[in-house]
């Protein structure tokens, strides 16, 4: 029976790939998604997301260990415009009622280079799920004043909002949404 | 900004006005003809509009999006309108019961899996259902007790336009475009109602009346439409102001074109106090 367990272990430790790397919550007050789109073909408009969660775990040898989730609250879109702001969260674009959440899940993570990561995975927006593929760059890390670990990091991205259903003004607003992800995770 | 939102609208009104042509020919305006094209156009006409808005003509189905079951359930209840003739009241209002279920079932799939009670989303459905079927057979009645076909389908136009005033209020443009398309395609029914004289009113007001309660059902559950505003739907069955004894002196057209008039500047007065009772009363256009 002790057998039995220890080789169970053995191998739950062998196939779970997050278990060997450390594990970053994402700190929401220092973590940031951020977005731009043409509007009228004529000039980019940015806009954020407020509720940022997540954790990242990373195993910087052995970068296929490393494992990435992310979700926003829709309904915390933030234009510096209110009505912008509701028209977002509406039927027209996020349908906040129906989605409250976008997020992102890894499948696969490799190494792109000295302190970038090529990260696969899904992404879901608007009830719709697709495939997506970015490189990761990490910024920073190492110890805080409050005695914790801390890793930074940053990606940009473009998607195709048409893709995920978020349809509405064709010729009022791009078909392409660029996102800003910037982070910092504090080690559990 | 404008040109982008007003491309739907007069594609729509182009496209069901072209859907029209076989009138072009004498030997062709048959009555049946007339009864089709009162139904078939505007929805031509609405799809086309429709396809304008978002950038593929097709939409996947069943619809991530829950706010966009309504295009599907048109061509039911088009079909609906075209039997209204010649089948029984309680068979074509049943079957309207039955699909209007349907349509707010689906529509409210968000909240069934954001734990709506049961009797929450029962309740949502039997009064949206109901609705549904009583609005358009009332509206059916008012304009024929009071002998005004195309003057209520001029007041469902000015309902259907000032709702879309109401849902671009509650954020909804996409609301708004579907009103203002329905609204503006009303012009068709009324044309041909005025045109050909032995044309009935039966089933004109089937597919608007649900295109309508469709759009309301969404925007109180999808934009920041207030409970109350829906209330509007009422102004529909003001033709009965015919019957006072005030306009009953006056020649028909007279009272028409008055009680047409009269329902407009209520409308007006009541988008007027919702615009000024906003907390930021400042339109915001994309």
């Amino acid at each position: 029976m002790k057998k039995a367990l220890m080789l169970f272990a053995a191998t739950t430790l062998m196939v779970s790939p997050a278990l060997a790397a450390d594990t970053y919550k994402l700190d929401s007050v220092h973590s940031h998604a951020e977005f731009k789109i043409l509007h009228l073909n004529t000039g980019y408009q940015y806009g954020r997301f407020n509720d940022v969660e997540g954790t990242v775990w990373v195993d910087e040898k052995t970068p296929a260990n490393s494992k990435v989730e992310v979700t926003i609250k829709t309904a915390s879109v933030d234009t510096k415009n209110p009505k912008r702001d509701e028209h977002l969260r509406s039927a027209d674009f996020f349908n906040a009622a129906q989605f409250p959440t976008l997020s992102f899940k890894s499948t696969k993570v490799e190494g792109a280079g000295a302190n970038k990561y090529k990260v696969s995975g899904n992404l879901t927006l608007h009830g719709v799920t697709k495939p997506l593929t970015f490189v990761f760059t990490k910024t920073g890390g190492g110890k805080d004043p409050w005695g914790g670990t801390r890793l930074g990091g940053e990606a940009t991205f473009k998607i195709n909002r048409f893709d995920y259903g978020i349809n509405f003004m064709p010729d009022g607003l791009g078909k392409d949404v660029t996102l800003m992800l910037s982070f910092e995770g504090i080690k559990q | 900004m404008i040109i982008p939102f007003i491309t739907p609208l007069i594609l729509a009104l182009g496209a069901g006005l072209l859907a029209l042509l076989p009138l072009t020919q004498p030997r062709a305006r048959q009555l049946w003809l007339f009864k089709l094209l009162a139904v078939i156009s505007p929805l031509i006409g609405f799809y086309v509009g429709y396809s304008r808005m978002l950038p593929q003509w097709w939409q996947p189905f069943p619809p991530p999006d829950s706010s966009r079951w309504l295009a599907f359930f048109l061509p039911v209840f088009a079909l609906l309108a075209l039997s209204r003739p010649k089948c029984p009241i309680w068979l074509i209002s049943s079957l309207q019961a039955l699909f209007g279920a349907g349509f707010a079932w689906l529509t409210l799939t968000p909240m069934r899996e954001q734990n709506w009670s049961q009797t929450a989303l029962l309740l949502s459905v039997f009064s949206f259902a109901l609705t549904q079927t009583l609005y358009p057979v009332l509206l059916e009645q008012t304009s024929e007790k009071t002998d005004s076909p195309s003057l209520g389908l001029s007041l469902l136009a000015l309902v259907l336009g000032s709702s879309g005033v109401l849902y671009l209020q509650a954020s909804s443009a996409v609301f708004t475009l579907q009103a203002w398309m329905q609204a503006m395609l009303l012009i068709i029914p009324i044309g041909l109602l005025i045109w050909q004289k032995d044309l009935k009113l039966q089933g004109l007001f089937t597919l608007p009346a649900f295109l309508l309660s469709g759009l309301w059902l969404n925007a109180l559950l999808f934009s920041s439409a207030a409970k109350w505003w829906p209330l509007i739907l009422l102004f529909g069955f003001t033709p009965w102001l015919l019957k006072t004894k005030l306009l009953s002196q006056q020649s028909k057209t007279r009272r028409q074109s008055l009680v047409f008039l009269l329902t407009g500047t209520l409308l007006g007065i009541v988008l007027a106090v919702i615009w000024l009772s906003q907390p930021d009363p400042s339109m915001y256009w994309g």
